[in-house]
């Protein structure tokens, strides 16, 4: 290997028992790839024929959206954008003004009609409100699987504030859309360990506070309230709410900091 | 019956097909209920392509063992908001932007939801200015 130090095999990707013609193939390839990195050295290495290739590829990528929109295929068009953060459609120069706004527009709208389902606080009954009486069929009286999900899809939809409540003996784990809820209790006859803890969060782990406290099932009656912050664990936040009586509920009020 | 049907593109060029691989077309099945599923009969596709028809068919062929999928269902949405383009769909779609924005009107046209899915987050992922390569990094 005289005045290389990398492998003649190796440079052309065959391996040592290559035929003739598996040779002559992979230079034909490695010809093509070199002439192809000439022509892209001559357009970037030249600013004037860079600045029309940027400008010619940033049309090919607006072109489909304008496209759609030509042909009235609106929604396809929101759907598109539906899959992009306001982060994504912000950083591209190529989306106009108008329809960053209305992409805002289109979240508000998703996140008002979820609230409208919800209540303004997603979730379980507010600090005063409907947990009174949950036996004899208060407004919210239980958070089951879906319940808890409708709240999952409203925190990927941007929502800071929601309402969780659990029946004292429960364990909860539920995901949906990108979000996680998981809820153990602090009972030991139900695998606890004399606390209650609760995670909640998507990929970035965001901190949250809650103010906790046990409720009643049959006066909806509120003691032992506390204002807890999340803490890490593991690659998740979580908090922890000291040991309460038996048949209660335990309700969080949650801010997604 | 031989579950064999014959479609005709734009172009006036036939297709054959197996029944179910193109069930996964919404408007396909129903014109096949609408017109009864007769292996003499042609069925045309006016709005598609030759060459357009035969990449729907191509991806209908790789996708015909999948659970259907309920689009009006909201955690589907949801999903879908959140979820990555397959690796085999993300190698289909890697084609010229008109082939892609002619995939996008087929599949809307003929009313496959998951692969105007997978297209629409195709050209998102493109928006971000990210390649399929860099997403799945």
């Amino acid at each position: 290997m005289a005045d290389s130090t990398k492998c003649f095999y190796e440079i052309l990707g065959v391996s040592q028992e290559a035929e003739e013609d598996e040779i002559q193939e992979a230079f034909e390839a490695s010809k093509q790839a070199f002439e192809a990195s000439k022509t892209a050295f001559e357009v970037l290495n030249d600013p004037k024929k860079r600045g029309a290739y940027d400008r010619q590829k940033e049309n090919t990528k607006i072109n489909i959206l304008e496209k759609l929109e030509e042909k009235n295929l609106i929604h396809i068009r929101d759907q598109i954008f539906g899959a992009l953060d306001d982060r994504d459609i912000h950083n591209c120069s190529q989306v106009s003004k108008s329809w960053q706004n209305f992409m805002k527009t289109n979240r508000h709208m998703r996140k008002k009609k979820m609230r409208m389902e919800m209540g303004e606080i997603g979730g379980a009954g507010h600090f005063w409100g409907n947990d009174k009486e949950t036996q004899y069929g208060g407004v919210r009286d239980k958070m089951g699987e879906e319940e808890f999900k409708k709240v999952l899809r409203l925190l990927a939809a941007g929502e800071k504030k929601v309402n969780l409540k659990f029946w004292f003996c429960q364990n909860w784990e539920v995901a949906e859309a990108g979000w996680t809820i998981q809820f153990k209790t602090a009972f030991i006859d139900f695998g606890g360990d004399g606390k209650f803890y609760l995670w909640i969060g998507n990929k970035g782990g965001a901190k949250f506070k809650a103010t906790a406290q046990q409720i009643n099932y049959g006066n909806g009656e509120e003691k032992n309230r506390l204002e807890l912050q999340s803490e890490k664990d593991g690659t998740r936040q979580r908090i922890k709410y000291e040991l309460v009586a038996r048949y209660v509920f335990v309700r969080f009020n949650i801010t997604i900091l | 019956m031989s579950g064999i049907v014959t479609l005709v593109s734009q172009d006036q060029q036939k297709i054959e097909v197996e029944l179910n691989v193109i069930r996964q077309s919404k408007v396909i099945s129903g014109m096949l209920q609408d017109l009864g599923e007769d292996e003499d009969t042609e069925y045309p596709i006016p709005n598609v392509s030759h060459a357009i028809l035969k990449k729907i068919i191509e991806w209908c062929e790789q996708h015909k063992e999948d659970a259907p999928v309920d689009d009006e269902d909201p955690s589907y949405q949801e999903k879908k908001r959140t979820a990555e383009v397959p690796r085999w769909d993300a190698e289909f779609l890697k084609v010229d932007q008109g082939t892609l924005f002619e995939i996008i009107l087929a599949a809307n046209y003929l009313d496959i939801c998951r692969l105007l899915d997978f297209a629409c987050m195709t050209v998102a992922d493109q928006i971000r200015g990210k390649t399929p390569e860099e997403i799945r990094k």
